[in-house]
């Protein structure tokens, strides 16, 4: 980059300012390739995942227990957490029983479609809140909803592709949830409008 | 949703960029975009993105912070926000480090404002490096720069610390080219005052 020196009155010229800037540039110290406290919150991470894949092997049995019950499975999130236990209903009527298992960021599940598809549920304790969150990522899109033991059905609609999640709050004065697009906008919704709302029909651009 | 095995199929172009690490040459160029998308929701596709672009993004924090402490913990608090935050990233043609760059700048001025507020910026000159023909003038200028407004900071470290055109600074600053034009006038003029007070001091 090169400059004009205009400013003759100056003690540093702009050569000079220019010279020194590059001299400014070159550091002696060299990073180290890795950093402690990023490659632990990896592992914590990875491990997490790995849980829920592990989970997802042995939630082919659950599903089918579940249809064994005739579909009866209780709804039971937020005030069932004690039990890990979740129930999953796609707009084609399939119900999922998703157990859950402790990991270190609270308790995750999975669930596996029909297409093979392995959806996650993450469930996160803090205190008096609770915290339930289901990924929804339908090749052909399509409706979700998760059921709640208080009758609230969270559904979610997504387009072909998109990713999405359903979160859901259970806080002392009542559930309330939020849906997440993949670019990472919140939408909040009321227990009003809990079971009919849907994202905008531009929420799934890129 | 499954975990898979990430770092296989990085683009020969990607390796070579990952070995880059001096200042600005390593702005990137491969394309990033299927990794970046798996790594929204794969940790080992992540953290081949941050063993990537670790080194280079710490020792820009350096140039910056002039703590190597301080920037080891700013590069770890850069990846774990981008970790965060890489589900609202946006494929917008610009280079993935571009976004890792932004997220490191506001993490330097954050501490810059705290460690002054503390009394820990160096304000003077570090080593007693006279301002003329000193092995040490570049830590001066350096310190020099710690000592003006963080926009001024912002626009000096990328421009000339990590050699970056105006119109990269732009993106990363997330501001039009014109402005960090503006910008750089006022912070070399703003840098010139401070280097003459060093020196009248010296």
């Amino acid at each position: 980059m090169t400059h004009n020196d205009t400013d003759t009155s100056a003690r540093i010229t702009d050569a000079r300012l220019d010279e020194m800037l590059d001299r400014a540039r070159r550091s002696a110290w060299t990073a180290p390739d890795t950093n402690p406290r990023v490659e632990r919150y990896i592992k914590e991470k990875s491990m997490a995942a790995n849980s829920r894949q592990i989970l997802s092997r042995g939630s082919i049995a659950l599903i089918v227990a579940g249809a064994l019950c005739g579909g009866g499975v209780a709804a039971a999130v937020t005030h069932q957490i004690m039990s890990r236990r979740a129930t999953i209903i796609t707009d084609d009527g399939s119900v999922y029983n998703v157990e859950l298992l402790d990991t270190p960021e609270g308790a995750a599940g999975s669930w596996t479609m029909e297409d093979g598809t392995v959806y996650g549920i993450n469930m996160i304790e803090d205190g008096e809140m609770s915290e339930v969150t289901v990924d929804v990522e339908s090749p052909e899109g399509g409706t979700s909803t998760i059921m709640l033991d208080n009758g609230l059905t969270p559904k979610v609609l997504t387009a072909p592709g998109q990713k999405a999640q359903i979160r859901v709050q259970e806080i002392p004065e009542g559930a309330a949830g939020v849906f997440i697009d993949e670019d990472g906008n919140t939408f909040e919704v009321d227990e009003s409008a809990i079971d009919t709302w849907a994202p905008d029909d531009d929420a799934s651009e890129d | 949703m499954g975990v898979t095995t990430a770092c296989v199929s990085i683009p020969a172009q990607d390796r070579l960029d990952a070995t880059t690490h001096a200042g600005g040459a390593a702005w990137g160029g491969g394309d990033e975009r299927a990794l970046i998308d798996r790594a929204r929701t794969d940790p080992e596709a992540f953290a081949c993105l941050y063993r990537r672009h670790h080194r280079s993004i710490a020792e820009m924090l350096y140039r910056r912070t002039g703590d190597a402490h301080a920037a080891e913990d700013l590069a770890a608090q850069t990846f774990i926000n981008a970790w965060r935050g890489l589900g609202k990233y946006r494929h917008t043609g610009a280079p993935f480090r571009a976004w890792l760059m932004r997220i490191a700048t506001n993490e330097a001025g954050r501490w810059m404002v705290n460690a002054r507020r503390r009394g820990e910026v160096e304000s003077d000159a570090v080593g007693g490096a006279r301002v003329t023909g000193d092995p040490d003038l570049g830590a001066e200028v350096r310190a020099a720069v710690r000592a003006l407004r963080v926009k001024h900071q912002d626009v000096l470290s990328l421009v000339y610390f990590e050699s970056l055109s105006v119109e990269r600074a732009a993106l990363v600053l997330g501001v039009r080219p014109g402005t960090v034009k503006s910008r750089l006038s006022r912070a070399r003029e703003a840098l010139r005052v401070e280097l003459d007070r060093r020196e009248n001091r010296a």
